[in-house]
């Protein structure tokens, strides 16, 4: 019986402790959700001025929106377009695929010849893959149905080793094709289903030019980069290609290096090129080597300027904005004094007053976060229609900017909240 | 303790009393001071607002406080109402010495035990008759369906009920008041604390807003009612009168009403 009642007694208590916490929870939930509610009606009851206050932050926050689209956009472009070269594999040309400044060393070099290509499959024992690439852009047609802009490349067999594309259906040019000047062609997903729907394209005599071509492949689809389909495109043998465009045209070459050896195999194509072109020690270059690390380190950086530019701006509206919310919240502590003295009056302690502000400012940016990122969101998908660049924007983009938003109505609701909070609830009273 | 006997006592003598008494009265003491002072700095000029004030109260009593202005009753009663806080001396209310009270405890203090009313009615703007007596009991925590309830009670205990749903504007002064009164007493608070609460009344309804403070008083509430009009002090069982920061008089308000029109016509 005794055991019974020590442990009656002890969930007593231990019943006593809980009831008193739960109360004291409700207390302060009660006290910051009314206060909450308070803000609410606050704003409510000045909705222009309200507004007004958070265009700022709604223009700042737009802004970065747009600019974070826009670079999403632009790396994912970006990669996308890199990854079809493949990590293992290098581009040489006679001019670097990124010129800043100064074109002018790489304006007098010589093309990318055929008989560079040969140096290096001869010589290059580090080389697994080495593929002659020439571009142009054609109409294409078949029966009647007509691309315009097709971007036509010329190149070998070993093309599809260099690079990650895949064929859906078909096969790649052979050796023995790739070499030669058969009127034969490999095209991407877009030209089949722009010229074919739902037929098989395999086969079928597609005109380029005032040349026909059997298809004898189809890519799998590759997506956009920078706007523009990358699936776009017919693959043509690189003896066909000079015969239709001209064989002193400028062209690369796609260089796959043996696994493991990327940094050996440069190396070694710099060596070959150099003695092929016959350069002196002295000599520069005259020829340029590409790689995708490369490539992704230099767009990183120039997008870094470029992010790091507009972030400066967008920040410097959110300060702006952020000083103006600060600036209405000061003229509504002063506005709401004597309603401020008789909160305190009633009971409410120092830190209720400092919340309801805090809660109130936050919720002016939030609304002015949520405009700002709807406007960004619409400017994204207007840049994404227009222009040759696309525009992303994650859900994910948008949560962070309205956490941001409300942060910064936080930082600048501080100092009105302090100062509503520190009033003298005998001085509010009798303020008139 | 008679009337005629506190009717006599200076300043002085009654905080000498009401120290060397507390042991047995404080059972019924609802407040005490005890050579309360407050004094103000102005640039180099020290104003002494309240000097060596001591008296009693105790619960249920009806005490009216007089005085022109700048006679120190309003510094009095922010003390009294835990708004403000004596330079020296001591304010015990309900046996918790308020003058070391942190800002906090302050607050939570004029919750539990004080219900102003104002002259100017200070209720909230574009906030219903209801929400403005609810706010009390917001600061107290109380949730939102018991909030409403009290609130209601209180609204129908000072004759509002049927405009409950009302906004300030919408009210009429003496309604305003009313809503105020409500908004004191719906904390049940020990004193309801009243500052010239007729003042903006016109004098019809300044008696109604009094006859209530009456029935409120003889319902058992505590109301301490500060006025400038002697007529008004006149009414009030207990009446404390101030001068230039003095306690000057204390007893019967028709009684020290009397010796201060005496007073004034000497």
């Amino acid at each position: 019986m005794s055991v019974m009642g020590a442990i009656r007694r002890v969930m007593g208590a231990i019943g006593r402790v809980i009831g008193a916490i739960g109360r004291a929870i409700v207390r302060v939930a009660v006290r910051q959700g009314v206060a909450f509610v308070t803000a609410l009606r606050g704003i409510a009851a000045n909705r222009m001025r309200a507004f007004l206050s958070t265009i700022g932050i709604a223009i700042g926050v737009a802004t970065l929106m747009t600019i974070y689209g826009l670079t999403a956009g632009l790396t994912s472009s970006f990669t996308r377009q890199l990854a079809m070269l493949g990590s293992n594999t290098m581009y040489v040309s006679s001019r670097p695929w990124v010129i800043r400044g100064d074109w002018w060393r790489y304006r007098n070099r010589p093309p990318i010849t055929r008989a560079d290509v040969a140096a290096l499959r001869r010589r290059g024992d580090l080389l697994a893959a080495v593929a002659p690439v020439a571009d142009a852009a054609a109409e294409v047609s078949y029966r009647g149905e007509r691309i315009g802009q097709v971007q036509v490349q010329g190149t070998t067999s070993e093309y599809i080793d260099t690079s990650t594309l895949k064929m859906a259906s078909g096969r790649f040019l052979s050796p023995l094709e790739g070499a030669g000047t058969g009127q034969i062609a490999v095209i991407g997903s877009e030209v089949a289903e722009r010229l074919f729907k739902q037929a098989s394209p395999l086969g079928a005599r597609i005109a380029l030019g005032p040349q026909r071509f059997t298809v004898i492949g189809v890519l799998v689809p590759q997506g956009k980069a920078f706007g523009r389909s990358l699936d776009n495109l017919v693959i043509i043998p690189i003896d066909t290609f000079g015969r239709l465009y001209g064989m002193r045209r400028d062209m690369a070459i796609a260089v796959t290096a043996v696994e493991g050896a990327l940094l050996q195999a440069e190396d070694q194509i710099i060596e070959i090129l150099r003695t092929e072109r016959g350069l002196g020690a002295g000599d520069e270059d005259s020829f340029s080597i590409n790689r995708q690390s490369e490539l992704l380190k230099i767009f990183n950086q120039e997008t870094a300027a470029l992010f790091g530019v507009a972030l400066a701006i967008g920040l410097i509206t959110l300060l702006v904005g952020g000083i103006g919310v600060m600036n209405i919240m000061l003229v509504a502590v002063t506005e709401r004094t004597r309603e401020i003295g008789v909160r305190r009056a009633v009971g409410a302690r120092r830190r209720t007053i400092l919340f309801q502000f805090l809660s109130e400012s936050a919720l002016v940016t939030m609304v002015g976060g949520a405009l700002g990122t709807a406007v960004g969101m619409l400017g994204c998908r207007v840049i994404d229609r227009v222009a040759p660049i696309s525009a992303e924007l994650s859900p994910g983009a948008a949560v962070g900017a309205l956490v941001f938003s409300a942060l910064i109505g936080l930082v600048f609701g501080t100092w009105p909240a302090y100062r509503a909070s520190r009033l003298d609830p005998i001085d509010a009273l009798r303020f008139e | 303790m008679s009337e005629s006997e506190r009717s006599k006592a200076s300043g002085v003598s009654e905080a000498r009393r009401a120290r060397g008494s507390r042991g047995e009265s404080e059972a019924c003491a609802l407040l005490t001071l005890a050579r309360v002072s407050r004094r103000y700095q102005m640039g180099s000029e020290t104003i002494h607002a309240l000097r060596d004030v001591s008296f009693t109260i105790d619960a249920g009593e009806y005490v009216g406080i007089v005085g022109s202005s700048g006679s120190g009753k309003s510094t009095l009663l922010n003390i009294l109402g835990c708004l403000d806080t004596a330079t020296s001396g001591e304010y015990r209310l309900r046996g918790t010495d308020v003058r070391d009270s942190s800002d906090d405890a302050l607050s939570d203090l004029r919750n539990r035990e004080i219900g102003f009313v104002f002259q100017t009615f200070q209720l909230l703007p574009r906030t219903t008759a209801l929400e403005n007596v609810e706010l009390p009991l917001v600061y107290r925590g109380v949730r939102a369906g018991e909030r409403r309830r009290r609130a209601r009670e209180a609204l129908a205990r000072v004759g509002l009920a049927s405009r409950m749903r009302h906004r300030p504007n919408e009210l009429s002064g003496g309604q305003r008041q009313r809503v105020a009164i409500a908004r004191a007493l719906v904390t049940e608070p020990s004193i309801l604390l009243a500052d010239e609460p007729t003042g903006n009344l016109d004098s019809a309804t300044g008696r109604e807003i009094l006859e209530l403070f009456r029935e409120l008083h003889e319902a058992g509430n505590t109301i301490i009612l500060v006025t400038h009009e002697p007529n008004i002090a006149a009414q009030c069982p207990r009446a404390l009168r101030m001068s230039d920061g003095y306690l000057l008089d204390d007893g019967p308000g028709s009684r020290v009403v009397a010796d201060l029109m005496v007073g004034v016509r000497l």
